[in-house]
């Protein structure tokens, strides 16, 4: 049944990139836990001994594919949950999709990123069901507001963590963000192993990554690889040719005009961004802002005012501002409200509609575009011309 | 002579898990757009207050925050606080008090597992967390204003959206009124005070107190112009621009 389980994965993974679908990362695991529950225990099993856990409200994407990049120069076979499919339907497809025909996995380390909601159930999961030695790394980025319909309040989050961690059977190195004073309580508990990762830019600047968030992604990712035995000098060579993931920063020509993409999902990300943007002086000519309230999202758009509103005044000034998506009107008015002038026909609900708006307005201009979660899939799919999951 | 709007902003750093200072943000920039210059005083656990300082306030607000935030706030203004506060709002000074400030302005609070948080009492309402027995409070509402406020003519002077409220809420705790005090609001869609009894916030003299979280005064700018009025003791505000407002108004109430 396992076998058949796996081969349906693949064959649902390919008719849905087929039909433009998304590439297909999600829906595989889905069906796959539908038809054979007892899958769960199976994944847990065929997992590699050693295991990396990527999880916190923001970075765990970036980070994810740092070190698997890393790790894959360094000749280690990596599985990975690609596109920030991160639930359990994620993570299940990603491991059946990387099986060979036999069904079996054959890979040396596991790189996964994990909801933070989800990753206390992950490790539960693991300790019910998995019956070979596990060697596992966690990293715990970081907690901040995000999607609060949904998560609740962060401190809820880290007690769930800490008590997941607490209970955890195998033996885990922790690695977090030492500079932030609501990991202390993981520091001093000495049943924990932890490590700690700090924002210095001595490693970043040796990559082709900027930004404060980035280079605590890397040095993150640095320690966890160094906890392998790969030295910090062999993992900068190493990301000499790394990319950036969908959406974090990424730029798209279309219609002669070039789109850069950063994800802006919460109040973090969105200062983060914004912040780059001031400290790196990168020529732009428009702004994109789009909101959208679909269920990854969240339904709660509140965050928008803990965008910090000076910032945002700053970055848009003197450009061309457009505002896009299901919650368009309030984004626009969040804009208005911090000081931000916006013109009537450049807001619409419609992406494709502000696109097209955009292309006619403007040539050879560079876009930066701030969506949150399904509007940044919406965005590159219409960019593209495929959706990424 | 130009007008002033003072407005005493509490424990800002502790108490804002969702946008809660776009309120301040809100009310700031519908002030300046009609050339009322605003003064913020930011009201922290390390500033003492006194009466006098408190009638120097033509609005106080509040917001909620995570458990952590309300702790470190609860001693402070129950012990150095809350007493001014009750005076200002007992004299009838203009408030605006969201989510775990809205709580910890009536009797108490008690937790699923029996721990008893007192609130300063100000309003007949307590707050009761049942744990996994009842589910969270969470979602879009949309609740109609009470008939008092609604026939109050400060607020019918400067209201130019409609008779109801439209917001988000997001609480374990259930507060209950008691049945002489009355509700900001009447619930027509989702949750308010308790997902029992229709009733949404309270209506306290002139302080507010609500449920609807975040940034309440984005879609509800009826409700700023009517806290900065009823605050200056205006007869009337001069027109601005509200062409963004009033469709992210009507929007509203097709959130699901």
């Amino acid at each position: 049944m396992y076998l058949i389980t796996t081969y349906i994965s693949k064959l649902i993974s390919r008719i849905s990139k087929i039909i433009n679908k998304g590439a297909g990362y999600t829906y595989p695991g889905y069906i796959a836990l539908k038809i054979y529950p007892k899958i769960v225990k199976k994944i847990c099993c065929m997992l590699p001994s050693k295991l990396i856990l990527v999880t916190g409200t923001n970075g765990k994407t970036t980070t994810t594919k740092i070190i698997s990049h890393i790790l894959q120069n360094n000749n280690y076979r990596v599985i990975s949950n690609k596109s920030g499919a991160n639930l359990l339907n994620g993570i299940i497809s990603s491991l059946l999709l990387g099986t060979n025909i036999l069904g079996r996995l054959n890979r040396d380390v596991a790189v996964l990123e994990v909801d933070e909601l989800f990753f206390p159930y992950f490790l539960d999961l693991l300790g019910k069901h998995r019956t070979s030695s596990l060697d596992v790394t966690a990293l715990l980025m970081n907690v901040s507001r995000d999607q609060l319909d949904r998560y609740f309040e962060p401190d809820i989050v880290l007690n769930k963590w800490k008590a997941g961690l607490k209970k955890f059977s195998f033996p885990t190195k922790i690695v977090l963000d030492k500079s932030q004073e609501y990991f202390k309580p993981f520091f001093v508990d000495d049943t924990l192993d932890t490590y700690g990762f700090d924002s210095s830019y001595t490693a970043l600047d040796k990559t082709s990554l900027s930004g404060e968030f980035n280079a605590k992604n890397l040095n993150a990712a640095l320690i966890a690889v160094e906890l392998m035995g790969i030295s910090e000098e062999v993992s900068i060579s190493a990301l000499s040719d790394f990319k950036l993931a969908y959406g974090r920063g990424e730029e798209i020509n279309y219609a002669q005009n070039i789109y850069k993409i950063y994800l802006a999902k919460n109040p973090a990300s969105f200062n983060n961004n914004l912040k780059m943007f001031m400290s790196q002086k990168i020529h732009i000519d428009s702004l994109l802002f789009i909101l959208n309230d679909n269920i990854p999202d969240g339904k709660d758009v509140s965050w928008i005012y803990d965008i910090d509103p000076v910032l945002l005044k700053k970055v848009c000034h003197s450009k061309d501002i457009y505002v896009s998506g299901t919650r368009y009107l309030e984004m626009a008015l969040r804009l208005d409200y911090a000081g931000v002038t916006l013109g009537k026909d450049n807001i619409n609900r419609s992406i494709k509609e502000s696109l097209k708006k955009i292309n006619k307005c403007m040539k050879d201009k560079t876009i930066v575009c701030y969506p949150n979660y399904s509007s940044m899939l919406e965005l590159r799919k219409l960019l593209v011309g495929r959706s990424i999951l | 002579m130009t007008t002033k709007l003072t407005i005493g902003y509490f424990y800002k750093d502790q108490l804002n898990l969702y946008g809660d200072n776009g309120n301040v943000e809100i009310l700031t920039m519908r002030a300046l757009r009609r050339n009322i210059y605003v003064d913020i005083v930011h009201i922290d656990t390390d500033l003492k207050i006194n009466s006098k300082a408190m009638s120097a306030l033509d609005i106080v607000f509040m917001g909620g925050g995570p458990d952590s935030g309300q702790k470190e706030v609860y001693k402070d203004l129950l012990k150095n606080k809350g007493d001014y506060l009750n005076e200002y709002i007992q004299k009838g000074g203009v408030g605006l008090f969201i989510c775990g400030a809205y709580q910890l302005l009536g009797h108490y609070y008690k937790a699923d597992d029996g721990t008893f948080i007192e609130g300063l009492g100000i309003y007949d309402m307590y707050t009761q967390h049942f744990g996994g027995r009842k589910a969270r409070c969470v979602g879009n509402v949309v609740a109609r204003l009470n008939s008092d406020f609604l026939s109050d003519p400060v607020f019918s002077e400067v209201n130019f959206l409609g008779g109801k409220i439209v917001g988000f809420c997001n609480h374990g705790g259930r507060s209950y009124l008691a049945d002489d005090m009355a509700p900001l609001a009447y619930v027509e869609r989702g949750y308010g005070n308790n997902g029992e009894d229709d009733t949404e916030g309270i209506l306290f003299k002139n302080t507010l107190g609500t449920y609807f979280h975040g940034p309440l005064l984005s879609r509800n700018a009826h409700i700023a112009d009517y806290l900065i009025s009823k605050s200056l003791g205006m007869d009337s505000l001069p027109s601005i621009d509200n062409s963004l407002v009033i469709p992210a108004y009507t929007a509203s109430f097709k959130y699901k």
